[in-house]
């Protein structure tokens, strides 16, 4: 028992502009009902609306109530929170919104059991307009790249006081998404931020909230672009930052200067097959989609041919191109490449996106920065493989349970389960049917003359590194007649960090386990 | 020399033509087929991610049939307790 870490003490941060009265009062009560010691700060700025005045004259003496003379923005009253807060955690909650029962207590037990953590965020779920909670958000653990690319975190979420003053507080132009501008900037310096995998959290969708429709507040988007921009930079990742296809997700196109060589590794046994009523030398295929129609052009094709390759396609292959080696043994030969970073490919793929090499290299050239030494570098990325019907056959792998292909079988352009499909992401493992790596790192994690390794095997190896796995929508290849689910994949873990316990394990389409979030059924 | 391979092309032209034009549907077949797998695969595509809705579907159902039976016990119970108090006092 003496080993027992005290419980922090927490500061809840609420900032009030004409909420409806009956939503602010939920929102009160929610915190009240905390037994850990906190302290409600709850900003006024400046509402307008005389029942908003009423209902917060009312308030008990755990508030500590801050009128603005005038209304400065969501920006300007949580910077008015923060100053008046006195406690060493910093819990952010949204006027018409409402905290679990006992969630105040269980994120001030989770921080005593985390004490090295600069952040801590939970699950959330929606509150509907007819009172339903449904749609629980089940969050992966912390994920770097995702958070560059869409604010996941969103609620519930708290942060250490000295910390938050220690990045600059929260800073003025970033209304809307000031959260994931403190967020980013935390991210930037590597300090640790921690995931409580509990519904702590119920956001509600109002008509003018993001949580009914993501567009509702564009401004908010157009500062989270400029808040992703200011964290890259402060990185030293020169990158370009445009809005995607959805609302709240950004699309980060690194820019590199390096144009390092690519060994494409294709091991083949000169198979040919029917793609789309015509038939072909797969491997030839593989490495022609790629010298035609691809962008990078500094690469080297190492085929490592079985044993059992006919001749002729042998001299088909060192025909297709003249950067093409064809090395008649599949045991060693990755170490026949030359190339700094390694493209391994499976020979039944064709190129899609013509920049896919290009994109796959910026992602693995980032410039030694405190978020990669803390986190851990890009270890390996992953690309976006369909099927010959155009349909998801490798998105990443989740590996809770027995391997499996994020959402196999979709459609190719499904922005999948909280746009999963449709943003670089970490996950725990992609397919080595498309998957760049560096020589350094293959060298160091894995004795490639032992064995071909699985997908599982070398993410895993790769991870065990303190490397991290990504994978982006933007490298993307077609991938003939594959199973989703890879044959002898071997899973070790019973949990995956790019997961959640709460989801389903053996599957890959974000499936609730029953029971968890606490919302009662959704009967539309 | 240039001469000689005029003669020849004249001579294998139209197969030559036919050849390139035989390439050309080809390609276009191809693409025409890719369009049609593409149409089923959104298709099926979309039937996979019904399958997932409905499994959620059933889930729920069965999370509120048995949260309903525990509520039916819950109303049963007093009526049952109450039924004997009364049976014990009409029997007096």
């Amino acid at each position: 028992m003496s080993d027992r870490q005290p419980l922090p003490t927490l500061s809840v941060l609420t900032t009030v502009y004409n909420p409806l009265p009956a939503h602010l009062d939920e929102c009160l009560v929610s915190v009240r009902s905390a037994t850990t010691d906190i302290e409600h700060i709850v900003v006024d700025d400046a509402s307008t609306d005389p029942d908003v005045h009423r209902r917060l004259d009312r308030v008990g003496p755990h508030v500590r109530l801050v009128r603005r003379a005038a209304n400065g923005g969501i920006c300007a009253a949580t910077a008015d929170a923060l100053a008046a807060a006195t406690n060493e955690w910093l819990v952010f909650l949204d006027h018409d919104d409402v905290l679990a029962d006992g969630a105040l207590d269980e994120l001030a037990a989770f921080i005593a059991q985390h004490p090295h953590a600069a952040a801590v965020y939970t699950d959330h779920d929606m509150i509907r307009p007819d009172g339903q909670r449904v749609e629980p958000v089940y969050k992966p653990d912390f994920s770097p790249e995702r958070l560059r690319h869409t604010n996941y975190i969103t609620h519930l979420l708290a942060v250490r006081g000295d910390i938050a003053i220690a990045v600059g507080g929260i800073r003025p132009g970033f209304d809307g998404a000031q959260d994931h501008d403190l967020l980013l900037r935390i991210a930037a310096r590597g300090l640790p931020i921690e995931h409580l995998a509990k519904v702590l959290y119920h956001w509600r969708q109002s008509p003018a909230s993001v949580a009914t429709d993501a567009a509702a507040k564009p401004y908010a988007y157009w500062s989270g672009q400029r808040a992703v921009a200011d964290h890259l930079a402060s990185l030293g990742i020169a990158a370009e930052i445009d809005s995607a296809d959805y609302a709240g997700v950004y699309r980060v196109r690194r820019h590199t200067e390096r144009t390092p060589l690519v060994s494409v590794v294709i091991p083949t046994d000169g198979h040919r097959a029917r793609v789309w009523g015509t038939t072909r030398t797969l491997a030839v295929e593989a490495i022609r989609s790629i010298a035609t129609s691809g962008t990078y052009q500094h690469l080297e094709f190492v085929v490592l041919a079985d044993p059992d390759t006919p001749p002729e396609a042998i001299a088909m292959l060192r025909r297709v191109d003249d950067r093409v080696r064809v090395i008649e043994s599949t045991a060693g030969g990755v170490h026949a490449s030359i190339g700094d970073l390694v493209l391994l490919l499976a020979d039944d793929t064709e190129l899609i996106a013509p920049d896919s090499i290009a994109v796959m290299v910026a992602l693995l050239s980032d410039a030694p920065n405190p978020a990669d030494a803390a986190y851990g570098a890009v270890g390996a990325v992953g690309a976006k493989l369909l099927a010959e019907d155009g349909t998801i056959c490798n998105a990443g792998y989740v590996v809770a349970g027995q391997p499996v292909a994020v959402c196999a079988g979709w459609p190719g352009d499904h922005p999948g389960p909280q746009r999963v499909l449709a943003i670089a992401r970490e996950c725990s493992a992609v397919s080595v049917a498309a998957l760049m790596t560096t020589r350094a790192l293959l060298d160091e994690v894995i004795d490639l003359p032992a064995a071909t390794p699985t997908s599982i095997q070398l993410c895993s190896a790769i991870r065990a590194a303190g490397r991290r796995i990504l994978y982006t929508p933007d490298a993307s290849w077609y991938q003939f007649g594959l199973a989703a689910r890879p044959p002898n994949e071997h899973n070790t873990t019973p949990t995956d960090p790019y997961y959640n316990p709460n989801l389903t394990p053996g599957r890959g389409d974000w499936l609730e386990l029953p029971n968890r979030s606490g919302a009662p059924p959704r009967y539309d | 020399m240039e001469a000689e391979v005029e003669r020849l092309r004249r001579l294998v032209g139209p197969s030559e033509l036919s050849y390139r034009e035989l390439g050309d549907d080809l390609a276009a077949a191809s693409a025409k087929i890719r369009d049609l797998e593409h149409e089923i695969g959104r298709l099926r595509g979309e039937r996979q991610e019904i399958d997932v809705q409905l499994f959620r579907a059933r889930q729920d159902q069965q999370r509120y049939q048995t949260w309903l039976s525990r509520a039916r016990r819950a109303e049963i119970l007093p009526r049952r307790v109450l039924g004997k108090i009364r049976g014990a006092l009409t029997r007096r």
